[in-house]
């Protein structure tokens, strides 16, 4: 009777926060590669203002913007919960989600720039991933408290992404010694046996993102 | 349903829509708090203290513990107090509200922002022209609703509060009139009339 699509992107953040959320919860769920080159006529019906992925479509009614279906997964399937029941707790993770995801320009553009701009962009992550550390996530385990939660899916941009990003962009960030807390958590998401066996691979995730830079960076300057 | 411990503190400023939506709904659920004017050029230690991250407004402190970011405090006011619910009861709907919520904030407010006072008319125009078909979402949402909620103030509602101040007053609003019409937005402005009138709003003048 339940029927569950998932329309995503394979290199995409934000299609991996559902496809992390519903493993973590064991709902089935049918993976549908989309091409945004080239889009299906299912993801213009499902989507039509934003035309984005991850849609999720439940029961043949979609659902699009990652943080909307996150807190859907969460409502529709409460086992396993992700969000803490406390009001307080559940408004810190939201205000956390929504940071990660207003500072996204700040987080790529190391990713797209170069020279003096990319300094200044080096600069302004370490600040923030400071914040994150001190501010986020404090003296917990995961930014959810005690067990992975919404919060922790969204900031899994960083064990994932931004070492690649940096990679690709030729800028390292942080030292080994720097943001001890962070990288305990880093270790700790990383080692969850459901992240674990649902993360991109990473030299393909390296080698895609090298290209897509170079890609960029020229229609920049052109 | 109030307890005589229950504080309720609501730092904010005047011209802040973000702050406005916060009392909408502490109003819409008769809940007592002690409003804050903060100064923005010289922010108060008690803002600097319960909103490090952002240093911003409005900030709700309920019984000493901080809330952030205006659709955040929403949904806190929404789990904490349950009476006069502003968000639906059912996942799917939910999810709904909250999509158009973030469009509000993501797409609609900058391209107002944009339209009102862009840096030359091309670019307002420009502006305009995409916050018509931003609004003919909207507008397309309201179908057969006399508000967002259904038949009572939602959080929608109260998150699309510049739209009902903007089109509830400035029917005719500079180099913007001609695109946004009642006559192109029938249910939006029959939407912005019926909210101006809801007894939640401060009373103030909204200039």
């Amino acid at each position: 009777m339940e029927e569950v699509k998932l329309l995503g992107v394979w290199p995409s953040p934000y299609s991996y926060r559902v496809i992390w959320a519903l493993e973590l919860k064991g709902v089935k769920y049918e993976y549908v590669k989309e091409d945004l080159a080239n889009k299906s006529d299912l993801l213009l019906r499902y989507n039509p203002v934003h035309q984005k992925v991850p849609v999720l479509v439940h029961n043949e009614k979609p659902i699009a913007e990652s943080t909307v279906i996150l807190e859907y997964i969460e409502e529709t399937w409460p086992h396993n919960p992700l969000l803490p029941t406390d009001p307080h707790e559940r408004a810190f993770a939201r205000f956390w989600i929504k940071f990660l995801d207003d500072k996204s320009p700040t987080l790529v553009g190391l990713y797209l720039t170069v020279g003096e701009e990319q300094e200044k962009a080096t600069k302004e992550v370490r600040e923030l991933l400071k914040i994150i550390e001190e501010q986020g996530l404090g003296e917990k385990k995961y930014f959810g408290g005690d067990k992975i939660g919404l919060a922790d899916l969204v900031f899994g941009f960083i064990p994932v992404w931004l070492g690649v990003l940096e990679e690709s962009a030729g800028v390292k960030v942080t030292k080994p010694d720097d943001f001890p807390r962070l990288q305990v958590w880093i270790e700790n998401f990383r080692e969850n046996p459901v992240i674990k066996a649902n993360l991109p691979d990473p030299h393909q995730l390296l080698a895609h993102s090298k290209q897509k830079r170079e890609v960029l960076l020229a229609s920049k300057i052109a | 349903m109030a307890m005589a411990e229950e504080e309720v503190l609501l730092f904010s400023t005047w011209p802040s829509i973000y702050g406005r939506r916060v009392e909408m709904a502490l109003k819409l659920k008769g809940i007592e708090y002690k409003y804050i004017e903060e100064d923005l050029t010289n922010k108060s230690p008690s803002l600097l203290k319960y909103n490090p991250v952002h240093k911003k407004i409005p900030v709700l402190v309920h019984n000493g513990k901080p809330v952030a970011e205006s659709l955040v405090i929403l949904e806190y006011i929404d789990e904490t107090w349950k009476n006069h619910p502003i968000l639906p009861k059912h996942p799917y709907e939910r999810a709904n509200t909250r999509f158009w919520a973030k469009f509000i904030d993501e797409k609609c407010l900058p391209a107002i922002l944009k339209a009102c006072w862009g840096e030359d008319q091309k670019e307002r125009e420009k502006a305009a022209e995409e916050l018509s078909k931003l609004l003919q979402f909207l507008e397309n949402e309201l179908k057969g609703k006399r508000f967002f909620g259904g038949e009572t103030i939602g959080l929608l509602d109260i998150a699309a509060n510049t739209i009902g101040y903007w089109l509830g007053v400035f029917e005719e609003a500079a180099g913007v009139s001609e695109l946004l019409t009642r006559e192109k937005f029938p249910r939006l402005f029959n939407w912005a009339n019926e909210w101006l009138t809801c007894k939640c709003h401060q009373g103030k003048s909204t200039s």
